[in-house]
C-alpha cells in the first residue's frame, strides 16, 4: 500500500514538474496588467493611414474604488497603416497589455466608412480571438475620434453609452438598426451585399447637442452609400421585417394638410411580423410585403367611443398610416437603388438561374421593381377599461 | 489466586503499587470477630461510602444464616459457591486477569480468607454527561436524541429503535492499556454477509493489540486509504441515524467512551445525506439535497475558479462585472493566486482558533476576525472585496456539508485545484477535477466501490443519492438475502 502511494506520488510529482515546462494555453495575466478596451473608433490620418481612438477602461486609483476619480476612462490615439499595427502601438503609450474581449461599440467616420471597405478594415477583429463577434458598430457623422471625448451622462464610458443607446433606439423606437460584426459580415456578403449600421451623429435640441443614434447608413458591398434619416427608417424596418417595437402616429383627419400636433392617436406597436414575396414579372421583379402589427393604444384624442365599429375604424387608420409609412421608405429605396429589403437575396434563392441573369445590373434592375404593401393591424388593449378618449369633449369628430 | 488473603493482597499491593486511587480495606466477622477479609475498589471508580463487607454479609445473613456474628468463612464459600450472588451484576473469579479487569471497570473486589476466589460487584459510579442533543447533527425537526460516552446506554438506544431479533450486537474488547470495550451492530437479515466478513477480517487488527481511546481509531485502522483526503466512514451522534443505516445495510460501530457512531460503509452519496433528509417533505429534502452537491462544488472549486477566470479568461465575465472586479483589483500587490492562498490562509486559521478557544472567546473571535480580515485587509490593499467573498462564500459553503471530516477533506483539496488552476487555468481545473474524479472511482470503503451507486450502477439504490424519492419507494426497497 505505501509502496503504490509512493509510486503515486512520484508519478504526481512528475506530472507536475512538467506541466509546469508547459507554455500554457491562455495568455495569463492578472487583471491589473490588463486594459479594458471599452471603445473603438477609427478615423482617416494623413497620410493614407488609419488614426485609432481606443477607450480604455481606467479603475479608480483609490483603494476600494472609494471617491469617484474624474473620468472612468482614458483615450489613447495611435496612427498607422493597418488597423493591427496602429493597435500594438497601444501598448507603447500604456504599458498594459490591451484586452478587446468586452469592447463594448466600434466606432468608423462616415469619411472612412465611405472610402474603405469595413469588412477589409476590420479584418483583424474577425480573426483574432479576443473581440467579440457580437460588438455593435456605429457610423459617426464627422469625426469618430471626437464622439469620445463626450462625457457620459450616467454610465461609466461614453462606449457604453452608445452601446445602450443602440440597443434602446433600436428595440424601443424603431428609429435605428441594431448590427453587430457578425451581421455586418452575412449581409455584406449576402448576394445583395447590402448592410445597414446605426448611425451616430450630434444633435442640437434647444440649444444643447447631444450624441444621439439614430437613422442608418446602407453599405453596399461593405462601403457605405447612403444615410437613412431616421424618418424613414422606421418604414425600411417595417419592409426588412426588423421593426420590434415603435410608436406610430394616427392622424384623426385623412387630409394631409390638416392641423397635427394633439390630433392625432398614437399606438404603440408591440410586435410586428413581414413578408416578403418576390414575383418576377417579365424584366423586373413585383414585391409584395404582407405586415401584421400587434399594436396597443397610447394615446387616444380622436373620436369619442370605442365600440367595435369605431375600433375596426380605428384598425383601418393605423394600418393606413403604417402602408403610408412603409411606401414611402420603399419609393426612397427604389429610388437610391438600395436592396436593403434583401429581394436580390429572396430571388437568388428562390429563382437562382434568373438572379445569376440579374446580377450584373442588380441595383438598377431592383430599382425597376414595382410593389404592394398591404398591413393588417391588431389592437390588443386600449389601456383602459372603458376605451373611450379620458377627455372626450376633444377630439369629437 | 491463593486462599490466603495476606498473599493475595501483597499480590493486589505489588500490581498496583503507585495507584494512589486503590483503596483496600480490611474487614473482620464472624464469632469474635476472628475471621479475615478485605474489599478492594478504586476510590474514583467504585463508590466510595459504602461498607462493602456490610453489605455482603447482609446478603448472606437475610437470605439463610441467623445472625452476622455466626458467619464463619465456610458459609461464605458455601453460600456464594452454590447459590451466587443476588447483586445484579456480582462474579466470583478464580483467576486474577479477569478480577484484575473487573477491578479497572470499577468494581469492587471482596477477598475473604481461606477463598481462592474473589466475590466481584458493581459499584460503579462515574459521571456521566445526560443524554442531550447532539450538537454536531441538530435538527429542526424530528428526535433530538443524541449519543453519550456510555457504550451501554448508546447500544440500549439503538436496540429501542429496532426492537427486532435481528438486531446483533457482538462485543469485543480492544488490547493494549485502553482494553476498550467495543462493540459493533447490524442487522442480520439485511446486512451483506461478505461485508460482515470484511468488516470482521479488518476488525481483528483491533483485537488484542492497540490502544483504542475513540471511534476515529478504528476508522484509521480499518479504513481502505488513508491517505486518501476523502472520508470512507460516515460518523454520526444520532441514534436515528445508526438505526436507519443498519436497515439499509450497513454496519455501525461504538466504542465506550465515545459518543461518535462509525457507519460502515460510508460512501461518496452517505457522506451527503443528513438525517433531515427524511423528515423533511420530498420537495424540500430534494431541494436541500441539491443545495448541498453545489455547495460541495464551491467548496471544492470557487477560488480555483475565479483565479483560473480572472487571470486567464477574462472575456468570460460579464462587462459590468468586471469593471467592478478591474476597480477593486487595481492597487493590490499580489496575483490572484498569492491573494486568495493568503486569504483562505486566514479563513483556515481563523477557523482554528474559533473551535479551540471558550466558546465565550470563541464567538469574540469570529467577529473580531471578520472584521479583521473583510475590511481591514481590504483596506490595507492586501485583498480585495472580490476576494473576501469568494473565500467567505467557500467556508460557508464548506460548513453547509453534513459530514465535518468531508468539509475538512474539500478545504484541502482546493489549495492544489487552486495552484492548477493558477498555471493551467480553465484547463488546470479539467486535470484537477480529472485527478479527483479518478481517485473517487478507485476509491472503496470495505471493498465498495466508493461512488455506488452511481458507478458501479445499481438502480434500486440510485433512490436515495441524487435525489431522495418518496419514502413509499424507499421502505419498499427489496433488501439484499439473508445470511445464515
Amino acid at each position: 500500500m505505501i509502496r503504490r502511494y509512493a509510486t503515486l506520488g512520484r508519478l504526481l510529482l512528475l506530472a507536475s514538474m512538467l506541466g509546469l515546462t508547459l507554455t500554457g494555453c491562455g495568455d495569463r495575466a492578472e487583471i491589473p496588467q490588463k486594459g479594458f478596451v471599452m471603445g473603438l473608433a477609427l478615423d482617416e490620418a494623413p497620410g493614407e493611414a488609419i488614426g485609432l481612438t481606443v477607450q480604455i477602461f481606467k479603475p479608480s486609483q483609490n483603494i476600494v474604488g472609494r471617491g469617484k476619480p474624474d473620468k472612468a476612462y482614458i483615450n489613447i490615439k495611435t496612427d498607422d497603416e493597418s488597423v493591427i499595427e496602429a493597435m500594438r502601438d497601444i501598448t507603447i503609450h500604456l504599458g498594459r497589455k490591451a484586452q478587446w474581449s468586452h469592447m463594448r461599440i466600434i466606432l468608423v467616420s462616415e469619411a472612412l466608412a465611405r472610402k474603405q471597405s469595413l469588412l477589409r478594415l476590420l479584418d483583424f477583429l474577425y480573426r483574432d480571438h479576443e473581440p467579440r463577434l457580437t460588438t455593435h458598430l456605429l457610423v459617426t457623422k464627422g469625426e469618430a475620434a471626437a464622439y469620445m471625448e463626450t462625457a457620459p451622462y450616467i454610465e461609466n464610458s461614453v462606449s457604453q453609452q452608445y452601446f445602450l443607446s443602440e440597443q434602446s433606439s433600436h428595440k424601443m423606437t424603431g428609429k435605428s438598426v441594431s448590427a453587430n460584426l457578425l451581421q455586418l459580415a452575412l449581409q455584406s456578403r449576402s448576394p445583395s451585399a447590402v448592410a445597414m449600421i446605426p448611425y451616430l451623429y450630434e444633435r442640437d435640441s434647444r440649444g444643447e447637442s447631444a450624441p444621439t443614434v439614430a437613422g442608418a447608413a446602407i453599405l453596399v458591398d461593405g462601403r457605405l452609400r447612403e444615410v437613412v434619416p431616421a424618418g424613414l427608417l422606421e418604414g425600411v424596418q417595417m419592409l426588412d421585417d426588423g421593426y420590434q417595437n415603435g410608436i406610430v402616429e394616427v392622424p384623426c383627419s385623412t387630409d394631409p394638410s390638416a392641423q397635427r400636433a394633439q390630433r392625432e392617436d398614437s399606438v404603440e406597436v408591440l410586435s410586428t411580423k413581414t413578408e416578403m414575396r418576390v414575383q418576377p414579372a417579365g424584366d423586373h421583379l413585383h414585391l409584395i410585403f404582407r405586415l401584421k402589427a400587434v399594436t396597443a393604444l397610447s394615446e387616444l384624442v380622436c373620436g369619442r367611443t370605442l365600440a367595435q365599429e369605431q375600433e375596426q375604424a380605428l384598425e383601418r387608420r393605423i394600418e393606413k398610416a403604417m402602408v403610408q409609412t412603409m411606401s414611402e421608405s420603399m419609393d426612397w429605396l427604389l429610388q437610391k437603388q438600395l436592396d436593403v429589403v434583401g429581394a436580390g437575396d429572396r430571388l437568388f434563392e428562390r429563382h437562382t438561374g434568373l438572379w445569376r441573369q440579374w446580377k450584373p445590373d442588380w441595383p438598377r434592375r431592383f430599382a425597376r421593381s414595382t410593389y404592394e404593401v398591404h398591413a393588417e393591424a391588431t389592437i390588443l388593449t386600449s389601456g383602459t377599461n372603458i376605451g373611450k378618449p379620458i377627455d372626450d369633449r376633444m377630439g369629437d369628430s | 489466586m491463593s486462599k490466603s488473603l495476606t498473599v493475595n493482597l501483597d499480590r493486589l499491593r505489588d500490581v498496583y503499587k503507585q495507584c494512589g486511587d486503590l483503596e483496600v480495606k480490611e474487614w473482620r466477622y464472624g464469632p469474635d470477630l476472628k475471621h479475615r477479609a478485605a474489599s478492594v475498589h478504586f476510590n474514583t471508580l467504585a463508590d466510595n461510602d459504602m461498607n462493602y463487607m456490610k453489605s455482603v454479609l447482609q446478603d448472606l445473613s437475610n437470605h439463610t444464616i441467623g445472625p452476622g456474628l455466626d458467619v464463619t468463612p465456610e458459609m461464605i464459600r458455601l453460600f456464594f459457591g452454590a447459590q451466587g450472588v443476588s447483586a445484579k451484576s456480582a462474579s466470583m473469579e478464580r483467576d486474577w486477569t479477569a478480577a484484575d479487569r473487573l477491578l479497572l471497570q470499577g468494581y469492587a473486589a471482596l477477598f475473604v480468607d481461606g477463598w481462592d476466589q474473589a466475590l466481584c460487584f458493581e459499584t460503579k459510579r462515574l459521571e456521566a454527561r445526560p443524554v442531550g442533543e447532539p450538537e454536531t447533527e441538530p435538527v429542526v425537526q424530528g428526535p433530538r436524541e443524541g449519543t453519550v460516552e456510555d457504550l451501554q446506554k448508546n447500544v440500549g438506544m439503538i436496540r429501542m429503535r429496532l426492537q427486532t431479533p435481528a438486531l446483533k450486537f457482538q462485543f469485543f474488547r480492544a488490547g493494549g492499556h485502553s482494553s476498550t470495550k467495543i462493540g459493533y451492530g447490524y442487522l442480520d437479515s439485511v446486512v451483506d454477509p461478505n461485508l460482515l466478513a470484511e468488516f470482521e477480517r479488518r476488525l481483528q487488527i483491533c483485537k488484542g493489540k492497540g490502544d483504542i481511546i475513540d471511534t476515529s481509531f478504528i476508522e484509521e485502522l480499518i479504513e481502505d486509504r488513508p491517505l486518501s483526503p476523502f472520508p470512507q466512514f460516515r460518523y454520526t451522534e444520532r441514534t436515528d441515524v445508526a438505526a436507519a443505516s443498519m436497515l439499509n445495510g450497513k454496519i455501525v460501530l461504538l466504542v465506550e467512551g465515545s459518543g461518535s457512531i462509525l457507519i460502515c460503509p460510508g460512501l461518496f452519496f452517505d457522506l451527503m445525506q443528513s438525517s433531515e433528509d427524511y423528515y423533511q417533505r420530498v420537495l424540500v429534502s430534494n431541494f436541500i439535497r441539491w443545495l448541498r452537491f453545489v455547495a460541495f462544488l464551491i467548496a471544492i472549486s470557487l477560488p480555483s475558479l475565479y483565479i483560473a477566470v480572472s487571470t486567464f479568461h477574462t472575456e468570460l465575465i460579464p462587462t459590468v462585472l468586471l469593471l467592478a472586479i478591474v476597480d477593486s483589483r487595481e492597487g493590490i500587490p499580489f496575483g490572484a493566486f498569492v491573494e486568495a492562498v493568503i486569504m483562505v490562509f486566514f479563513f483556515e486559521l481563523l477557523k482554528e482558533a474559533g473551535i479551540r478557544l471558550p466558546r465565550n472567546v470563541g464567538s469574540a473571535v469570529s467577529i473580531v476576525g471578520a472584521l479583521v480580515i473583510g475590511e481591514a485587509a481590504i483596506n490595507a490593499g492586501i485583498a480585495s472585496p472580490i476576494m473576501v467573498v469568494v473565500v467567505a462564500l467557500t467556508g460557508i459553503a464548506s460548513f453547509s456539508l453534513p459530514q465535518y471530516n468531508l468539509s475538512i477533506a474539500l478545504r484541502l483539496i482546493q489549495f492544489p485545484l487552486m495552484a492548477l488552476a493558477s498555471m493551467l487555468g480553465g484547463f488546470g481545473i479539467l486535470l484537477g477535477y480529472l485527478f479527483i474524479w479518478l481517485h473517487l472511482v478507485t476509491l472503496t470503503s470495505l471493498n465498495i466501490p466508493y461512488l455506488t451507486p452511481l458507478a458501479p450502477w445499481k438502480a434500486d439504490q440510485f433512490r436515495d443519492s441524487l435525489v431522495r424519492t418518496r419514502l413509499p419507494a424507499l421502505i419498499r426497497r427489496p433488501r439484499p438475502p439473508r445470511s445464515t
